[in-house]
């Protein structure tokens, strides 16, 4: 090792780090620092600093958690679903809401089947059969969330919007049904699971810019946080369909699809 | 060999492209370049591969004043390492096999 400069960039990135590790990464980086801007000028290598910035968290999570597959997913996943879900259920049952806080409730349990089903299984393959039961609940849930809005009179941030969140709901749902009945279509199957998840991602879409104006034009910071608390899930859940839509494709090629591409290797050394 | 992660194609790549010179050694700039991987995804993927003693990991012996350069750190792959990085290259080659003779779409 040697006292190089070491850019500001990079001690940051590093202090992201375990302490047992910022040093050696510290050193490393600004070794490939000093290699970049050698071969490909001070450009590339700025660039290559801010993306060890960028990917630090990443690298500071997999050095804590290493042997635990789908650790940093599940953390995700559990973040961003679970915390606007039970923030839900609390703030209905708070309210005196029991029938709605049952309904969000239905939604922590069918997002915690679906992440489960989706993220867990270890070699990344989808867990049909939780992921769908997951699906059940959330599609139970979203009827059931705007029609106990509506037929019970509530009074949440939710059901007074300016803009009503049931279209999306109701394309989402229509996207569930067509997914969880894809399996009875014999050889369509693949083709109606693409469908539904492609209707699932146009409701999840539909949905979180209905949030996302709700947030914008609520009155009060605290509505505004609770329309929006929707929108990271729904990223969570649209990266979901996508899984699943690599799913359909191994329901008839086994196991992963992606081949590695070809190297354009430069010679080495 | 079962990987104790997730193989994505990323970490397909990095270990085929560790494979094709099993006994060189290989530095980070290198590696980023030959397969185009972000640092973001290098270093992470480097992590796990030493932590599941697929690769080690040394400084280079170097006089930094004399090259005038810092040492770098370089990987070179274990036994176990050339093992799995043939496991999952036989797997890829499996899987091409099969998604050439199988229709993707009814």
């Amino acid at each position: 090792m040697t006292q190089t400069p070491r850019p500001r960039t990079l001690k940051l990135a590093s202090a992201a780090l375990p302490e047992g590790n910022r040093e050696r990464f510290l050193a490393e980086w600004a070794a490939e620092s000093v290699a970049i801007s050698e071969h490909e000028g001070g450009f590339a290598a700025l660039v290559f600093r801010l993306q060890v910035l960028v990917g630090a968290p990443r690298l500071a999570f997999t050095l804590r958690s290493a042997f635990v597959p789908g650790l940093f997913d599940g953390f995700l996943v559990g973040l961003t679903l679970m915390v606007p879900a039970l923030f839900f259920t609390v703030h209905a049952l708070v309210a005196g809401e029991s029938l709605l806080g049952l309904m969000y409730f239905l939604v922590v349990i069918g997002f915690a089947a679906f992440a489960r089903g989706l993220w867990c299984a270890k070699d990344g393959l989808v867990s049909r059969r939780l992921a769908r039961f997951g699906l059940i609940l959330i599609f139970a849930a979203s009827i059931g969330v705007p029609a106990t809005n509506r037929l019970a009179d509530t009074a949440t941030p939710m059901s007074d919007a300016q803009f009503a969140t049931l279209p999306g709901a109701l394309i989402t749902s229509l996207g569930t049904v067509i997914f969880l009945l894809s399996s009875k279509l014999g050889h369509r199957r693949v083709a109606a699971v693409h469908f539904g998840v492609l209707v699932l991602l146009a409701g999840i879409f539909v949905w979180a810019s209905t949030s996302f104006a709700n947030a914008v034009a609520a009155p009060t910071w605290f509505e505004r946080a609770y329309h929006a608390s929707i929108i990271p899930s729904s990223l969570v859940v649209a990266h979901g369909c996508i899984r699943i839509r690599r799913a359909g494709d191994a329901l008839v090629v086994p196991k992963v699809r992606e081949v590695t591409p070809p190297l354009d290797v430069i010679p080495h050394q | 060999m079962n990987a104790p992660f997730r193989m994505t194609p990323q970490t397909r790549q990095l270990i085929s492209y560790l494979l094709m010179d099993s006994e060189g050694d290989h530095y980070g700039f290198e590696i980023l370049k030959a397969t185009g991987l972000k640092p973001g995804t290098l270093y992470p993927t480097l992590a796990r591969f030493e932590e599941a003693g697929w690769i080690t990991g040394t400084w280079e012996r170097i006089d930094p004043e004399t090259a005038r350069r810092p040492a770098r750190r370089y990987y070179r792959l274990t036994a176990d390492g050339v093992a799995a990085g043939i496991s999952v290259e036989a797997e890829a080659a499996a899987i091409t096999k099969i998604a050439g003779s199988a229709p993707l779409t009814p």
